[in-house]
């Protein structure tokens, strides 16, 4: 930007240090540095017990892998189907995303595991977080499918049937190659959300990271399980974020150019 | 078409996948149980040492604690595999009445209310209902507790209890928690003034806590624990038996003493055999 | 395999009964819940203002912190940073009440969201409008108050609006704390009464409020696009 703002800087960063000190003011000066070690970081403690964070890894793994998948072929047929604009199948896909994209997270896998056996669907712990998550990111993807079919200009469809291709060669030939450049970015967006939801897991019973994390935490006394977990999820998630970014950037180049 | 074809074999061979690698839908219907004979599907907390935990809260040890090994026994006695299942107290009835599985088994106080939903075995045990407190708080009667902060498990008999008391000993604040340990951990915090969980897991905590912590009011009347079933269900009668035999031989005790380091006394539940449920 | 007999689920997630005398504690949780998410939505607009106002320096030293901060934001789930800001701190003397945490978790990592969403609204704005308001004699913030911020609103309120949305979901994974907001309350009550009626009310009162939220929401996104 061609503002010369600079002179401002140092009033803002002599702003962000006071802000930063009241903050410390507030609410750190009680803190005990030298527990932070002990508490935090003790990994002393944690000897030959990394192996118990094994399984849980692969089961979040395992929940993302078919939530992501579920999600991503339930956007993608009701996008197809969406391009049909059979009125009827359409209102019902607005509804279903409305109502997916309004239903939090947590909410929904508390009733599918807690409402539903009652009406005779019992599923055990991991299924209903892999149900609930693949209803919820489907709303998503399905707008991302669509948004994706939209880019497609009109007159290659029209072009396509000129060629003598059906509805369904024209999308496997000439639409998706095309949609798919666009897609990809918010899809790898939506990964991340799936990843980083599997952590409401824990409310139902599911024995992943942070139960695991809880449970050793009480034995040891000492919060490093925690941090670990977190530290596990991050080095999980970061990669794909980056990842996410440079599509993004590289995604946003293309749209200029 | 071809596309078409292509999506519907794929997503045929993930629901099989799917089935067969997160051991996925275990699908229940009402009286269409899809399980083995000789299977016993038990719903237990395990996060409360020396009721039910793992060692080191190691998963990959066994469970044990004073209900498993009892219901290891039992299961040992009529021969059958037992399944466990790691719930957390809100949803322990929840999946009892629906079927997720057929004994809830954690420290479940037998009263009115609950068998009015539920019928339950001989019982097993006598417990009473504690405050935990932080070593230099001055609740030592229910009658300090009044203007207090107190933290419970969500679903457990000390928050229903502390909820039909509140005109006797209140007002006071009652904060559900997701889990005893939450409750303890906020005692420490300070955040809560006691935390009401059940005797024998305060005293445990408490050992391990002496610095911090200490065992405050006792609430109520000691309670009598059995396991938990749907009403009429046909296991009630086998395990009755189990504990009985169990109760006559000492094997309950003996169990009783490796968690609480004294055998119980004549008068608990843990020998007392029960007339009413000869019948 | 499923048995839809109308009557038995009106019974099980309609029973009436169940609730009789439980709506106090549900409608106390719907307004810790309100509270949690009108706090955290305000907070974390003007912080999430002030974060893409400081991006847009172009300061290196700025731009990396912010960066990080944004990244770590999209990687860390809240659930992860609730429990160790309620459950961890407290280990190191530093104690938040549940209402605190709730609100100081979903700001900080929303706030990374809103702020790049304001940043790539103020970027949108065109330059020679920054010319054009200092040619007038307005200085650095005036520009700021009466230029940009306001073209910049309009541009990302779609995004702001599904952020919102987010925040007001986001408020139910407060139920993992030690707070009876919405969603804690009908668990409560379920696990007392042993039926889900609680929690399929507790759910109704979440869409009542967030259906008309993403309407708006997927009506503004879809005017952006036309007037793209």
């Amino acid at each position: 930007m061609a503002l010369n703002i600079y002179k401002y800087l140092p009033n803002l960063s002599i702003f962000v240090a006071i802000v930063l000190l009241v903050v410390y003011g507030i609410f750190f000066s009680a803190a005990d540095w030298s527990l932070f070690q002990e508490q935090f970081f003790n990994f002393e403690k944690m000897q030959g017990r990394y192996h118990i964070f094994i399984s849980p890894l692969i089961l979040i793994l395992k929940i993302s892998f078919f939530s992501c998948f579920w999600a991503t072929l339930i956007g993608f047929i009701m996008a197809v189907v969406r391009n049909f604009n059979n009125i009827f199948l359409n209102r019902f896909i607005t509804a279903y995303v409305v109502l997916f994209r309004s239903i939090p997270a947590m909410v929904l896998v508390v009733l599918v595991y807690f409402a539903l056996p009652y009406v005779g669907l019992n599923l055990i712990s991991t299924s209903s977080v892999i149900a609930s998550l693949s209803l919820l990111f489907s709303a998503y993807t399905t707008e991302i499918f669509r948004s994706g079919i939209n880019s497609v200009d009109r007159f290659q469809l029209d072009a396509a049937n000129a060629l003598g291709m059906g509805s369904m060669q024209s999308m496997r030939w000439v639409i998706l190659p095309q949609a798919l450049r666009i897609i990809i970015p918010p899809l790898t967006s939506v990964l991340i959300d799936i990843l980083k939801t599997t952590s409401i897991a824990y409310v139902v019973g599911v024995p992943e990271l942070i139960a695991r994390a809880r449970q050793m935490e009480g034995v040891i006394g000492s919060v490093t399980p925690l941090i670990f977990v977190s530290f596990l999820y991050f080095i999980i998630i970061l990669p794909v974020v980056l990842f996410s970014s440079r599509l993004e950037k590289r995604s946003r180049r293309w749209s200029k150019s | 078409m071809k596309l078409l074809i292509y999506i519907l074999t794929f997503s045929a061979l993930f629901i099989l996948s799917n089935l067969a690698v997160a051991q996925n839908v275990v699908s229940v219907g009402n009286d269409k149980f899809d399980r083995h004979d000789d299977e016993l599907h038990v719903g237990l907390v395990i996060t409360t040492p020396p009721r039910s935990y793992y060692t080191n809260s190691d998963p990959s040890q066994p469970l044990i604690g004073y209900e498993p090994d009892i219901l290891n026994e039992i299961a040992r006695r009529l021969n059958k595999i037992i399944v466990y299942y790691d719930v957390a107290w809100t949803g322990l009835f929840t999946g009892l009445l629906s079927q997720k599985w057929d004994i809830a088994a954690s420290n479940i106080f037998i009263n009115e209310e609950r068998q009015i939903m539920m019928d339950f075995s001989e019982p097993h045990f006598d417990t009473g209902m504690g405050m935990i407190v932080s070593v230099n708080s001055n609740i030592s009667s229910l009658d300090d507790i009044k203007g207090k902060v107190l933290g419970v498990d969500i679903g457990s008999g000390a928050e229903v209890w502390l909820r039909e008391n509140m005109d006797q000993y209140g007002p006071y604040v009652i904060q559900s928690y997701n889990g005893t340990p939450d409750v303890f951990l906020d005692v420490q915090t300070g955040r809560l003034d006691g935390g009401v969980s059940d005797l024998s897991i305060i005293d445990w905590y408490v050992e391990s806590h002496k610095m911090r912590l200490k065992r405050g009011a006792t609430l109520g009347e000691p309670y009598k624990v059995g396991f938990a079933f749907r009403k009429k269900s046909p296991l009630i009668e086998d395990i009755t038996k189990a504990i009985r035999e169990m109760k006559k031989d000492g094997t309950i005790g003996n169990i009783y003493k490796n968690y609480h380091g004294v055998y119980p006394d004549k008068n608990n539940s843990a020998y007392i055999l029960y007339e009413e449920m000869e019948k | 395999m499923l048995d839809f007999d109308i009557n038995e689920i009106k019974h099980i997630f309609f029973n009436m009964e169940v609730m009789e005398g439980q709506w106090g504690l549900l409608f106390s949780g719907l307004w810790v819940t309100v509270k949690i998410a009108a706090v955290s939505i305000i907070f974390s607009t003007i912080l999430g203002l002030l974060v893409a106002i400081v991006r847009i320096q172009n300061n290196s030293a700025y731009n990396l912190l912010l960066i990080a901060y944004l990244e770590f934001c999209r990687a860390t789930p809240i659930v992860v940073a609730l429990i160790v800001v309620y459950f961890g701190l407290p280990f190191l003397n530093i104690t938040f009440s549940p209402f605190q945490s709730a609100v100081i978790v979903i700001v900080f990592v929303h706030t990374a969201y809103i702020g790049e969403a304001f940043r790539s609204g103020i970027l949108a704005i065109n330059k020679s409008q920054n010319e054009a308001a200092q040619s007038l004699g307005l200085n650095q913030i005036q520009t700021y108050q009466y230029i940009l911020v306001p073209q910049a609103f309009r541009i990302v309120l779609p995004t702001l609006a599904n952020q919102w949305t987010g925040i007001i979901k986001d408020t139910s994974i407060c139920t993992i704390l030690a707070i009876t907001e919405l969603l804690k309350a009908a668990q409560i009550i379920a696990a007392w009464k042993a039926n889900p009626t609680p929690l399929v009310m507790s759910t109704l009162m979440y869409l009542l409020i967030l259906i008309p939220l993403t309407i708006f929401t997927m009506r503004l996104e879809k005017n952006a696009r036309i007037k793209k």
